[in-house]
């Protein structure tokens, strides 16, 4: 299904055209990279997805309580969140919700260190903050690249401090060791994964002067962290603080085609469903919905994740509004006539290493959108696989709309796999298909994707909201 | 040359050197230093434009020893100097924060098990993309060497410039303090380079005339491999210069190499004990002089080869004096404040001889 001609329409501009100079970025990746400048872990995602959505007549709505939302009608622009982690931005369409939502939903987290909570150790001649994995990295990717410290520390009185400590604060962070010439590749415990483990990252290096009854260093660290946002130890144990790469999102390639960006899987998606949701003026026939999970990376699972009760509360709340009965079956009845494009990133042929890739098959960047039928790795493992029934019509809406797309699968079948929150959406009772844009180096501190893969995604969930 | 008075000799664009002349003639000796001022990087074959599985890449070499998965998924300037008879052409992409970079991409965890089990990447791998998959210049019947030039704009550049000039990949990362105290500093090329830095803002910085004669040598030199044009010839015409063939002026002259050989961050300067160059009586000397300096230092048996055994072989002891830096031939090595003074209070007393 894949159409060459409609992706070079889209992804290419004749290179003979090219100015002298590299062009200015268009308009749409600087949104796109501004998004993920902003949205460095999934609460920070929320606050930036909220800011603009009230800004474009979106009327914010807490999903936990019952009462909060008045009464809907057609065209009513409603967000509801949930603990700051999870969000879904709903349109209601003429059909006052009768047919189901469309819904598309990405995931907000992406992998990353994070802090523990007996968070300051001691590592030789260094005062080390000491952080683990949050999803699946190669841990050689995280030593020796500067990071920043961000998230929010819960102080006693319930108040909530937001921390940010960067290069642009004058500091970042670093896991090298102090010593040693030895790769940190082949130094990593745990070989290649060793995401489990322990990793220390510098946190002071000069002994604090003068007499103390504690370690100088730590004295030094916390003394710093208190003087700039009054957290001391005692709140660090009830934070949740991420180290995440300090280079912001840029332009990749010398013809500026391609953006590099720690974290988008799964932000590229979110970021495009968000910018399309705002871009469809449209007062649509179906109910449109924009929704975003936390811990996909962690197994969905938690108040924020897919498998959580936000997706039934919002559903609720929706029929309430609209007048119409609210309790359980309603709920169920209403998701099971619902269509979700699952909009997670997938694999791209990448050319240094072609031989994991099933060339027939494989995603290629700068193609368009990736339709994946069926996840999982060793025999479909812990993946998910679409019905023929909701390839059929995604497909017929997307070359209706003109939208260039291929259909791919994750790479040779024993090399491993991955999966999505396609089927927590699925055990809803709500009709799925997998789609996202291409990635390269995915899980790596600087994901690649391709602008033309990015626009072309948003117009796939345009012609999605918008069929008949 | 008046005592006090300050020289410099410059050779090929690559390396310098600069004297400030002793109240002694130099045949009373000179003091030698040598810093090595190249860092590890990628370097472009001649024919480095090529496609496969539909992406533009740029097929690379290593030059000095790099920790080769480090240099995969970060981003990369592009710097090329192009000479044109008498003038150049000279290139950079990617380091002004609004440039597009170059990247390595690495292979997804995901399907990473058995394709990096026992090696993440050889060196030969280390090949960026420069653009992404154009099926348009491919149906065109473009090149992927047409491509780049095209890419690279109006600059004139043909395909006979990438075989004679220089196209080097660094890092794109501006040097960043670690840490709440910014006690640790993370840069691109400090291995040798930061060590060249303290000496050379001490040596040109006001200081009564020293005893003796001072020369140092910041030399472009291919890294671990003195013996060349801009290295060893260059030195040994400086010093013929400076010295005559007077043997005892030689043997009256002292040599300090600047070359990692290792140590412990914040520790201090680093002295190498391991070489036959590294004479007991250079050592005593440095030894009390860093004592009367209270200069902080540690010393290590380095094993590593260095230069400074060709600098002895010129005549003069030499010995390595250098910083401890962590993570050499990575895009980023890191070094810590408290070396950098410490080696800036160190070659003060130095340059005081």
């Amino acid at each position: 299904m894949f159409t060459a001609a409609a992706a070079a329409q889209i992804a290419w501009t004749p290179i003979a055209a090219a100015a002298p100079k590299p062009a200015p970025a268009p308009p749409f990746a600087d949104r796109y990279k501004s998004i993920l400048a902003r949205a460095l872990t999934p609460s920070r995602f929320v606050h930036a997805a909220l800011e603009l959505a009230r800004g474009a007549g979106f009327r914010a709505v807490d999903a936990s309580d019952p009462h909060a939302l008045g009464s809907l009608s057609p065209g009513d622009r409603v967000s509801f969140t949930y603990r700051g982690n999870t969000l879904a931005l709903v349109v209601i369409g003429t059909d006052a919700a009768r047919d189901g939502f469309r819904i598309v939903a990405a995931h907000i987290d992406a992998p990353h260190l994070r802090l523990e909570a007996a968070a300051i150790g001691r590592s030789g001649d260094a005062a080390v903050f000491r952080a683990r994995a949050y999803g699946g990295i190669k841990r050689f990717h995280w030593l020796g690249r500067p990071l920043q410290l961000v998230g929010e520390a819960h102080i006693r009185g319930g108040r909530i401090v937001p921390i940010d400590l960067g290069p642009r604060d004058g500091a970042a962070f670093f896991a090298t060791p102090l010593h040693g010439a030895q790769s940190l590749a082949a130094a990593a415990p745990q070989g290649l994964h060793g995401g489990g483990a322990l990793v220390e990252l510098i946190a002071a290096s000069i002994p604090a002067q003068g007499r103390t009854a504690d370690d100088p260093l730590r004295t030094r660290v916390l003394t710093l962290l208190y003087k700039k946002f009054q957290v001391d130890e005692e709140g660090l144990r009830s934070a949740r603080l991420s180290f995440v790469p300090a280079e912001p999102p840029r332009d990749v390639g010398l013809d500026r085609a391609l953006v590099g960006a720690h974290g988008q899987d799964d932000r590229a998606c979110s970021a495009v469903t968000l910018l399309a949701m705002l871009d469809t003026p449209e007062r649509p026939k179906h109910t449109r919905v924009a929704y975003f999970v936390d811990r996909e990376e962690i197994g969905s699972t938690g108040t924020t994740g897919a498998a959580g009760r936000f997706l039934p509360w919002v559903t609720r709340a929706v029929l309430r509004g609209l007048g119409r009965p609210h309790g359980a079956d309603a709920i169920r009845a209403l998701l099971a006539r619902s269509e979700a494009l699952s909009a997670d990133v997938q694999s791209a042929m990448n050319p240094l290493f072609p031989t994991v890739f099933d060339r027939r098959n494989a995603g290629r960047l700068g193609a368009g959108p990736v339709i994946t039928k069926s996840s999982g790795g060793f025999g479909k493992a812990g993946g998910y696989e679409a019905s023929a029934e909701m390839m059929s019509r995604t497909l017929r809406r997307l070359s209706g709309a003109k939208v260039p797309f291929q259909v791919s699968t994750f790479g040779r079948v024993d090399e491993g796999g991955g999966a999505t929150i396609a089927a927590e959406l699925a055990a809803r009772g709500i009709d799925v298909l997998d789609i996202g844009a291409p990635v390269l180096s995915m899980h790596s501190p600087l994901e690649i994707a391709a602008y033309s893969d990015l626009t072309a995604l948003a117009a796939a969930f345009q012609a999605f909201w918008l069929a008949d | 040359v008046p005592p006090g008075a300050r020289l410099h000799a410059r050779f090929r664009g690559k390396s310098l050197a600069i004297v400030r002349a002793g109240r002694l003639p130099p045949r009373e000796g000179v003091h030698i230093y040598i810093f090595p001022i190249d860092a590890p990087h990628l370097a472009l074959k001649a024919r480095p434009a090529y496609s496969k599985e539909g992406f533009p890449l740029l097929d690379t070499r290593p030059h000095g020893a790099i920790d080769a998965p480090q240099w995969l998924s970060t981003p990369l300037a592009l710097h090329a100097h192009v000479p044109r008879g008498e003038r150049s052409i000279d290139l950079v992409i990617g380091e002004a924060s609004s440039d597009p970079v170059l990247v390595i991409p690495d292979l997804l965890l995901h399907l990473a098990g058995r394709a990096q089990g026992r090696r993440v990447v050889s060196s030969e791998q280390l090949d960026p993309i420069f653009g992404a998959p154009s099926m348009h210049v491919h149906a065109e019947g473009a090149s992927a060497t047409e491509s780049m030039l095209k890419l690279l704009g109006a600059r004139g550049l043909d395909a006979r410039d990438l075989v004679d000039g220089e196209w080097t990949l660094v890092p794109a990362a501006k040097p960043l303090l670690i840490g709440v105290d910014g006690g640790l500093l993370a840069a691109y090329g400090q291995s040798h380079r930061t060590l060249a830095f303290v000496a050379h803002s001490a040596f040109v910085s006001d200081s009564p005339t020293p005893t003796h004669t001072h020369v140092l040598f910041f030399l472009g030199h291919d890294r671990h491999r003195f013996r060349s044009d801009t290295g060893s010839f260059f030195v040994d015409k400086v010093l013929g210069r400076l010295l005559g063939n007077d043997p005892r002026a030689i043997a009256r002259s002292t040599a300090i190499v600047a070359s990692p050989t290792g140590g412990t961050l914040g520790r201090g300067v680093v002295l190498n004990a391991s070489h036959e160059e590294s004479a007991p009586e250079t050592r005593r000397a440095l030894l009390d002089l860093f004592a009367r300096a209270r200069v902080p230092f540690q010393i290590v048996e380095g094993n590593a080869p260095t230069s400074a055994r060709h600098i002895s072989s010129l005549g003069p002891l030499a010995i390595d004096l250098s910083i401890p830096v962590a993570g050499p031939g990575r895009p980023l090595e890191v070094t810590a404040l408290f070396d950098l003074l410490s080696a800036r209070r160190a070659f003060r007393a130095l340059f005081a001889r």
